[in-house]
């Protein structure tokens, strides 16, 4: 998302360029209250000043400025989609490398994804690098790797599919 | 910290919303941090901010300045507080509030010159008289108290109204066009014009250069909201409201700084003659000064509550 081409637009709700969806939104609500109304605490000392097509004016601003950003913001969300779209074409299974790959596209930080996930960060490694004698036992380690898949918005059921049945052979042939 | 000069005005229009407290407070946080801080009580009418100071009295007051001609700087007297000085209000008798325009601009000089070794907060008191205006614009920075009520807002926009015809009427002064301002509002029923934003928009219109200055006044107009004695975060929210209305309508660059709740320990600070920021450093309207005060100083604003 052009956060700079849309400032204007960010101006209008009077948040900053690097405002999260959820911020768009409350913003937009508040300011819709405060415009809608002629009597509220911040229109009505303005009242016989302030006219009906002062607050009508706005209203059509804040009402333009919600729609471009949220459409900013869904446009947004498909990217991330569309940028995997190659790396998911060539994939037969979804092994460590695979994930691995994925992820580095999709440009996210191991360190966050702990953090996120609750998952420590070395059996994200582990989980990447198919250290599989280093990963806990089966139970968990499906979790482990569900929770990435879903982290990354991949069909966990196929990822946690692929990789057990990785896990499950080479922990299997090591006795 | 050590080079944090200049004028920071405190007012807002309505008496009793707690300008004297967060002037106070500010000043206090500024001091522990190492900024050379001096307070200046310019409420003519009632003089009160040494009572947040923990200060019965001083020896000299604002009154040895208008009254007896001696300089600011042999006013100043410490607080308890390291690095926060004081310079008591005039403590009113009769009229004593008139001060006359050559006194008023003598005062405004003084303060100048305090500028440049002190960070000066000025305690502006109530109202939109043209010696609280005055010293208002003449402020680096420009803070205007409020609490979620709608009398305060009311003055709030008086308050604001008269800043900015003020800073117009300077503005045009300086291309000698100032007359044009004068004749408009005065005539203002004749021209058809409803209210300020009429004023603004009538002038703006009359010729390029005169529209222009008049832009650039309004847009490069900077005023920081506080809001006091917030019961709740609903109420904290009237400062995003009344900041919008201050963008969108009046076309200035209002900035909702911070707000600071209500606690009846600052009532009970007075009292016992403690300063609440010294007693109580960890409530949460200290922690919201705290906030308050680093806004004030990055320009960074409250963002929407939800
Ligand atoms: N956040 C707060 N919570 C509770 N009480 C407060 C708060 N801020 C100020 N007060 C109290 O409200 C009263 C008015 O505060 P203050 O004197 O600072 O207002 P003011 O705007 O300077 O008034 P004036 O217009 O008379 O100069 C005082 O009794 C003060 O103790
Ligand atoms: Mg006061």
């Amino acid at each position: 998302m052009d956060r700079e081409r849309l400032k204007p637009y960010f101006d209008v709700l009077e948040i900053e360029p690097a405002a999260s969806l959820t911020e768009v939104r409350n913003a937009y609500m508040l300011l819709k209250e405060v415009y809608s109304d002629p009597e509220s605490i911040v229109t009505g000392p303005l009242a016989g000043e302030m006219g009906e097509e002062s607050r009508r004016d706005i209203l059509e601003r804040l009402e333009e400025a919600y729609h471009v950003l949220l459409a900013a913001f869904e446009q947004s969300r498909e990217e991330p989609r569309r940028r995997i779209e190659k790396v998911m074409a060539d994939i037969e299974t979804f092994d460590g490398p695979a994930l691995k790959r994925i992820r580095e596209r999709l440009g996210v930080d191991l360190n966050d994804m702990a953090l996120a996930t609750r998952i420590q960060v070395q059996h994200l490694i582990n989980i990447e690098e198919e250290n599989f004698s280093a990963l806990p036992v089966k139970v968990y380690t499906r979790g482990f790797v569900a929770n990435y898949a879903r982290h990354l918005h991949l069909d966990e059921k196929r990822v946690v599919s692929d990789y057990m049945t990785r896990f499950e052979a080479a922990t299997e042939n090591n006795g | 910290m050590e080079d944090l000069k200049g004028i920071w005005a405190v007012g807002g229009g309505k008496g009793g919303v707690g300008k004297s407290f967060i002037a106070s407070a500010i000043g206090t946080a500024l001091a522990r941090r190492g900024a050379r801080v001096l307070l200046v009580d310019a409420d003519l009418g009632g003089a009160t901010l040494h009572h947040f100071l923990g200060i019965k009295k001083t020896a000299a007051s604002l009154s040895d300045f208008f009254d007896r001609g001696r300089p600011l700087f042999e006013l100043i007297t410490g607080t308890p507080v390291p690095g926060l000085s004081l310079i008591r209000g005039h403590n009113a008798t009769l009229g004593a509030e008139n001060i006359n325009y050559a006194q008023k601009n003598k005062f405004l000089r003084h303060l100048a010159k305090l500028a440049r070794e002190y960070l000066v907060i000025v305690d502006l008191g109530a109202g939109s008289s043209h010696n609280i205006i005055d010293t208002l614009i003449s402020a680096d920075l420009m803070a205007a108290v409020i609490v979620p009520e709608i009398i305060a807002v009311e003055n709030m926009y008086t308050f604001l109204k008269n800043a900015l015809f003020r800073r117009l009427a300077a503005g045009l002064n300086q291309i000698g066009r100032q007359h044009v301002l004068i004749d408009t509002w005065k005539n203002r029923h004749g021209y058809g014009i409803k209210g300020f934003k009429g004023l603004i928009a009538s002038l703006s219109g009359r010729d390029d250069e005169i529209g222009a200055r008049v832009r650039e006044e309004i847009e490069n107009f900077r005023i920081h909201l506080i809001v006091n004695q917030a019961r709740n975060r609903q109420e904290a929210t009237v400062g995003n409201a009344v900041k919008s209305v201050c963008r969108k309508y009046f076309g200035i660059d209002c900035r909702y700084s911070g707000y600071v709740e209500h606690d009846e320990f600052i009532g009970r600070c007075v009292n016992r003659r403690e300063i609440y920021m010294e007693s109580y450093p960890a409530s949460r309207c200290a922690r919201e000064v705290e906030r308050l005060t680093d806004n004030l100083l990055t320009g960074r604003q409250v963002s929407i509550i939800s």
